[in-house]
């Protein structure tokens, strides 16, 4: 019987992740215990409980158990799905996370499609006109895109989009176009933070909409710089190749060789990194969400560590964990299927 | 032999001068963002080092009459909430943002080597293992880890690590997060350069292995290093900008140019830009200029570049 390479290779690489995601939550668990601030700590500070009640409780929690026990106790409840306590909100961990997940996700995707939008048509176009205007204009703002601090870009748009321009309609005056930036009783252009305005538990579709334009515009703003330099680069280094010229030489139109031949080739690389580091986005989603008051992962992440609240901090930091491998899977097994070169030893 | 002409002979006659090191500067004034950026962080690190002698203000000094100032003459790019001139505390705070970046790349970089090269040189299971505590590292959640680690800093009791408002502790976390691409690549060159004739020659006259790792191997991947080690300063120096303005790095009232910003977070809510746009624009001209030095270097040291 043939076996079919590319379920070996999944099922291989499968294998693969659970040795490091054992080794990444031990990591995880020793830094739990190294921290200060541990689950006796709201007891210690308890004036009612003596030396011997702490001792009791230690021994009935299993504090004083040597420390490989104690991670095989908590990995086994990981693994059973019971990630412990907040020690602020006292509801379970996965409870906290899984209701800013969907959250994140939504402005995690919406962003990742807008990237893609913005880099690949910009760098392939970039990579056709080498040395044009378009070029070097496209290259220059790719450049400025990767440096611009993320989350100095997010207060920007805020203090442009919220603070200085208004909304051209005017309640008492109706639209005028100087209402923008001079305008007694407008409302602000852009919404400052938040998923809906204040007080409105079911925004409509426009209200999610236009609470959503400047956190994605920021999360979008790296990877933007960053896929056009790659798009570009791919694109240059494949339209140099053989084959596109014998393509040319054996009569296609160019159209045809640029977008079938060339564009093909030189996508899928692009789209498979920029799968593979997509949960980079959730280290930008951390400062967006901070920024414009969005409830997701990154914000629950932010408002622990102010809190100092250990429990939630490790269980989102093993859900990144866990995506990350996973996606390197996803895009590792999707890379094999796209491009035929690659095999799978 | 004498009266054929090699070709690199006939080159060097036609351009005595042209050495080594006056050909990678030549080929770095070319590229002229490059040079720009070199102008620029030259400036900003000349305002970082001199600011005691040509600023007439204090860092730290409130003064209640001189609060939320606009840009003006006196103070060009405005004052903070205390009525500190912003101008001033920026390039102090440069000090503190540019040595965190450069001492984190150190760091980062030394550690790189370390094991890149251990790991290319020895290979088999030593290979393996550096290896896969790589990979580890890469798959933690950077920002993430960057913050529960300043987190435990705050609890160790170590001068070094706390003083400076903890830009020790910083640099210490910063710099062991960073060096897996530097390990990486290390590793990549060793494998390649460790077959080649010169090594074998140097070990067959009896040079024994750390030299020939440090004297004969690593002197010939100092190229990509290079470049590396560049854009890592850069990438080191957002980080810190980043872990400061969420409030877990450098505290106040050390300044550096995050946690400035994080102070300006409200005031720009009420209108007052210039507290959050000029530390901003203080990380972006550093960085933008980093990356473009980055890109010079590249082009400029590429050895397989003839002009």
């Amino acid at each position: 019987m043939r076996r079919c390479p590319i379920t070996t290779y999944i099922i291989r690489r499968l294998l693969q992740a659970i040795p490091l995601l054992i080794v990444i939550s031990m990591v995880v668990f020793a830094l739990i215990s190294l921290a200060p601030g541990g689950p006796m700590s709201a007891f210690e500070e308890n004036p009612n409980l003596t030396a011997e009640d702490i001792a009791r409780l230690e021994e009935q929690l299993g504090l004083n158990e040597p420390i490989y026990k104690r991670y095989l106790k908590w990995a086994g409840h990981i693994v059973q799905g019971d990630w412990g306590y907040s020690n602020a909100t006292r509801r379970p961990v996965l409870t906290e996370i899984g209701d800013r997940l969907p959250n994140t996700l939504q402005l995690m995707i919406t962003a990742f499609i807008v990237t893609l939008l913005i880099a690949l048509p910009i760098g392939i176009l970039s990579a056709l006109k080498q040395y044009s205007l378009f070029d070097h204009v496209a290259t220059f703002f790719a450049f400025v895109g990767q440096a611009i601090p993320v989350f100095w870009f997010g207060l920007i748009l805020i203090i442009v989009f919220n603070v200085w321009l208004n909304n051209p309609v005017s309640p008492s005056q109706g639209f005028a176009f100087s209402n923008l930036w001079n305008c007694g009783d407008c409302k602000p252009l852009m919404p400052g933070g938040g998923m809906a305005p204040y007080g409105v538990d079911d925004p409509t579709l426009g209200q999610r909409i236009q609470h959503m334009i400047l956190p994605v515009t920021m999360l979008a703003l790296y990877g933007a710089g960053t896929y056009t330099r790659y798009m570009r680069g791919q694109m240059l280094e494949v339209i140099h190749l053989d084959y596109i010229r014998t393509a040319r030489a054996k009569g296609l139109s160019e159209r045809r060789v640029i977008v079938r031949h060339a564009i093909k080739n030189a996508i899928t690389p692009v789209i498979t990194v920029m799968a593979l580091e997509l949960p980079l986005l959730f280290g930008g989603a951390l400062f967006t969400e901070t920024i414009f008051s969005w409830p997701g992962m990154g914000r629950l992440f932010y408002r622990s560590a102010q809190r100092v609240d250990y429990p939630l901090l490790m269980g989102i930091v093993m859900i990144n964990a866990v995506l990350i491998i996973l996606f390197n899977l996803i895009a590792d097994i999707a890379y094999a299927f796209l491009d035929p070169r690659v095999t799978y030893d | 032999m004498t009266t054929t002409a090699s070709p690199i002979e006939f080159s060097e006659s036609m351009h005595p001068e042209r050495t080594m090191r006056s050909m990678i500067w030549r080929r770095f004034r070319r590229h002229r963002m490059a040079v720009v950026g070199a102008i620029v962080l030259g400036a900003l690190i000349f305002g970082a080092v001199s600011v005691s002698w040509i600023s007439p203000y204090d860092p730290e000094k409130s003064s209640m009459r001189e609060r939320r100032q606009p840009p003006s003459l006196e103070h060009p790019m405005g004052t903070d909430t205390l009525g500190r001139d912003m101008l001033t505390r920026l390039m102090y705070g440069g000090r503190i943002s540019l040595s965190v970046g450069l001492l984190a790349t150190v760091i980062g970089v030394t550690i790189g080597i370390l094991v890149g090269s251990t790991s290319g040189f020895y290979g088999g299971t030593t290979d393996n293992l550096l290896m896969r505590i790589t990979d580890l590292f890469i798959s933690l959640p950077r920002i993430f880890m960057l913050i529960i680690m300043a987190l435990l800093l705050r609890t160790v009791d170590v001068p070094i690590l706390q003083a400076y408002g903890g830009v020790g502790g910083i640099v210490m976390i910063l710099g062991i997060l960073s060096w897996t691409g530097v390990a990486r690549l290390v590793r990549g060159q060793f494998l390649g350069l460790k077959e080649k004739e010169f090594v074998e020659a140097a070990r067959s006259i009896g040079i024994r292995s750390p030299r020939i790792v440090f004297g004969h191997i690593l002197p010939n991947t100092a190229t990509p290093i290079i470049v590396a080690a560049t854009l890592l300063v850069a990438a080191s120096i957002i980080s810190e900008s980043g872990l400061s303005f969420l409030g877990f790095g450098v505290q106040p009232p050390t300044p550096t140019w995050g946690n400035m910003l994080n102070a300006a977070q409200d005031e720009m809510r009420k209108g007052n830009w210039w507290m959050a746009f000029f530390p901003g624009l203080m990380i972006f001209l550093t960085v933008i200029s980093i990356n473009y030095i980055g890109d010079g270097l590249r082009d400029a040291l590429d050895p397989h570049k003839v002009d």
